[in-house]
C-alpha cells in the first residue's frame, strides 16, 4: 500500500524563505502528498503569501505559537499522512523529483527514513552524507538532518510529540529516543533530500551553549548508564587514538611504542581524569 | 518459627532440582533469619532424590511449595513469581544461602517503594576461587557489559515482572542478566546498592561445565543485540578503550607536554609505517 507523505512547513516572519520552500514543494513531480503550513502569526506578509497559494495548501494556520516545536506539533496533529517531513521555511527540496524517488521506497518495515542534504551557507554549499548504521556514538556528537528525514507519524503518538520545553534539540531527542531506546527500524536513503538553510535557528553560534545544556538533560533522563562511557568513547573516536590503534597493528613498532607510552606514563598521576 | 501470615514485604523463592544437600543448606539459612517478615516459596522441578522428603520435613516453614516437571530454572522462577505475594522477591536457589542469619534484619528497612532493585554483593564459592564479587555503587552499562549483578544478592520489586517481562525461557543462563540490564540500563528503574554481602553463591555448578561459558557469551550477545542495538558496536570499541595501555594514554593526554611528546611520536611512527586508510581502522 502506498504511504502518504505530509510535508509540514513552519514559518515565522520569513516570507522570502517561505516562498522558496513553497516553490520547491509545489513543483514536485509526485503529486500525492499533503502540504501543511504552520505560521506563527507573521507580520511580514507571509500570511498574504499563504493566501495566494490557498489551492496548494491542504491545511494552514497563522496564529502565535510558543516556539518552533510547538508549531511542528501543531503540524503533526493536523497531518493525516503516514509519514511526515519537516521542510522549514528557507529550506527546500533538493530537486523536483525527490518525492517521486522517495515515495516508492517507503514501506511498512521501517519507521524512519533519512537522506543526505546540502548545507547552504551565504557563500558556500556543502554536501552532507550520513552513515547507514546509526549508533549511539553517532548521535552523541551528531544527528540525522530533520529536513531530510521522513518519520512515521504514528511514532509521535506511540512515544511523544516534540518536547516544547527545549528550544533546539527536540528532534534530536526524538531520534535518539526512538532509535537507541525503542529500536525503531530505520533506513538510509542514498538520496539528497534537501537544501538546508544553515543560517537558521539551530546553526548560530550563540545557541551552542543551549544545545549542550539541552543534550545533557536528555542524557540524564534516558541514558544515565551510558554517559561516563561515552565520554571515553568520544575520545576513542578521535584521530590520534585511531592512529595509535593503527600502530598497534604492527608487532615491532607497537613494542617500541609501548615503551614510549610506559615511559611517559611514569610522569602522570595514577588517577584517570574523568 | 511458624508460617508468618504477614508477608507483605518479601518473598524468598528457592528453586531446586535433585540437589537435596544444597536444598537443606538453603532452607536452614532462610528459616534461621532473625527477621521473619517474609514468605517462603519452594519450586521443585520434580526431583527424584530425597528433596521431596526434605520439603515435607520443613513443610511448616514453607508458605507454598510445588514439585513437578518444568522447562528449566527460569520457568521455575517464573512460577515462583506468579505465586509470590511480597512487594520484593529474592531468589535463593538451592545450594546458595544468606551470608549471615541477621542479613535480612540489617536491610529490611529498604523494602519500600522508593527503589525497584536492591542489590548487594555475593561471596562466590567454588569454581577455583572464593571471593566477594564487588559491585560499584553507581551502576553503568559497561559494568553490565562485562559483569552484572548477582541474582541471589538482589531484591527485585515483583511489579517489574508484570510491567516489563518475566524471565525469558529461551535462555539457559542469562535471563536474569537480561532482566537487570533491561530494567536498569534501558528503563532506568531506581536502584540501590545495599553495601552488604548478602549471600554465598555456589559457583561450582555453573563453572564446572566448560560449555556454559560458550552459552553464556552467546546469550549475552543475543540479548545485547536485541535491546541495545545502537550501542553494541560502540562497546566493542569500549573494550579496547578500557585496555590498560590505552588508559595510560588517556592519562598522558591530560598532561599537555607529555601528550605533545606522544603525538610527535605517533607522527614519526606513522611516517615510517605504510600509509593507513584511517577510515577503516576502527573496524
Amino acid at each position: 500500500m502506498p504511504q502518504k507523505i505530509s510535508i509540514i512547513t513552519i514559518n515565522y516572519n520569513n516570507k522570502k524563505g517561505l516562498e522558496k520552500t513553497i516553490q520547491s514543494v509545489v513543483c514536485q513531480t509526485e503529486i500525492d502528498y499533503e502540504f501543511i503550513v504552520i505560521d506563527g502569526g507573521s507580520t511580514d506578509g507571509s500570511k498574504e503569501l499563504l493566501e495566494s497559494y490557498l489551492e496548494k495548501l491542504d491545511y494552514w494556520v497563522s496564529e502565535p505559537d510558543v516556539g518552533v516545536y510547538n508549531a511542528m506539533n501543531k503540524g503533526i496533529k493536523a497531518a493525516t499522512g503516514d509519514f511526515v517531513i519537516f521542510m522549514n521555511s528557507g529550506d527546500s527540496f533538493y530537486d523536483a523529483s525527490v518525492l517521486e524517488k522517495v515515495s516508492p521506497l517507503l514501506v511498512d518495515d521501517f519507521d524512519i527514513y533519512y537522506g543526505d542534504n546540502y548545507k547552504i551557507k551565504p557563500h558556500s554549499k556543502r554536501k552532507k552524507t550520513y552513515p547507514e548504521k546509526l549508533s549511539f556514538s553517532f548521535f552523541y556528537s551528531s544527528c540525522i538532518n530533520h529536513q531530510s528525514t521522513f518519520i512515521r507519524r504514528q511514532l509521535f503518538f506511540d512515544y511523544f510529540l516534540y518536547n516544547e520545553t527545549f528550544k533546539i534539540i527536540s528532534d534530536w531527542e526524538f531520534f535518539i529516543y526512538t532509535i537507541c531506546v525503542e529500536n525503531r527500524p530505520y533506513k538510509y536513503l542514498k538520496i539528497t533530500i534537501c537544501n538546508y538553510d544553515f543560517t537558521g535557528i539551530s546553526s548560530t553560534k550563540e545557541h551552542r551553549a543551549i544545545i549542550e545544556l539541552e543534550k545533557q538533560a536528555v542524557f540524564d533522563k534516558y541514558f544515565p548508564f551510558f554517559i561516563e562511557e561515552y565520554k571515553l568513547v568520544s575520545v576513542f573516536k578521535s584521530k590520534r587514538i585511531q592512529q595509535l590503534l593503527y600502530i598497534k597493528k604492527f608487532k615491532l613498532p607497537w613494542k617500541l611504542f609501548k615503551g614510549i607510552i610506559n615511559f611517559l606514563a611514569i610522569f602522570t598521576t595514577k588517577k584517570v581524569n574523568k | 518459627m511458624d508460617i508468618n501470615e504477614n508477608y507483605s514485604k518479601l518473598s524468598i523463592i528457592t528453586i531446586n532440582y535433585n540437589n537435596n544437600i544444597g536444598l537443606i543448606k538453603t532452607i536452614e539459612s532462610v528459616i534461621n533469619q532473625t527477621w521473619k517478615d517474609f514468605e517462603f516459596i519452594v519450586i521443585d522441578g520434580g526431583s527424584t532424590d530425597e528433596s521431596l522428603e526434605t520439603i515435607k520435613k520443613y513443610d511448616k516453614y514453607i508458605n507454598y511449595w510445588v514439585s513437578e516437571k518444568d522447562k528449566g530454572v527460569y520457568d521455575a522462577m517464573n512460577k515462583g513469581i506468579q505465586l509470590a505475594k511480597g512487594t520484593f522477591v529474592n531468589f535463593m536457589n538451592s545450594g546458595d544461602c544468606f551470608h549471615t542469619n541477621s542479613i535480612l534484619e540489617e536491610i529490611h528497612t529498604n523494602f519500600d517503594v522508593k527503589h525497584s532493585v536492591l542489590f548487594g554483593e555475593a561471596f562466590y564459592l567454588g569454581g577455583g576461587f572464593d571471593r566477594i564479587e564487588k559491585v560499584p555503587s553507581k551502576l553503568t552499562f559497561s559494568h553490565f557489559y562485562t559483569y552484572g549483578i548477582n541474582h541471589q544478592a538482589s531484591f527485585i520489586k515483583r511489579d517489574l515482572f508484570f510491567k516489563y517481562f518475566m524471565y525469558n525461557l529461551e535462555y539457559k543462563i542469562c535471563s536474569d542478566w537480561e532482566f537487570f540490564i533491561y530494567v536498569l540500563c534501558k528503563k532506568n528503574e531506581p536502584y540501590k546498592h545495599l553495601q552488604k554481602t548478602i549471600c554465598y553463591y555456589d559457583f561450582s555448578g555453573i563453572s564446572a561445565i566448560p560449555e556454559n561459558l560458550h552459552i553464556y557469551n552467546q546469550e549475552r550477545e543475543i540479548i545485547l543485540k536485541k535491546h541495545f542495538r545502537s550501542f553494541y558496536e560502540d562497546f566493542q570499541d569500549y573494550n579496547i578503550v578500557i585496555d590498560r595501555r590505552i588508559r595510560k594514554v588517556f592519562r598522558i593526554k591530560n598532561n599537555r607536554l607529555l601528550w605533545w611528546i606522544l603525538k610527535a611520536h605517533i607522527s614519526i611512527f606513522l611516517f615510517i609505517l605504510p600509509k593507513p586508510n584511517l577510515k577503516n581502522i576502527s573496524s
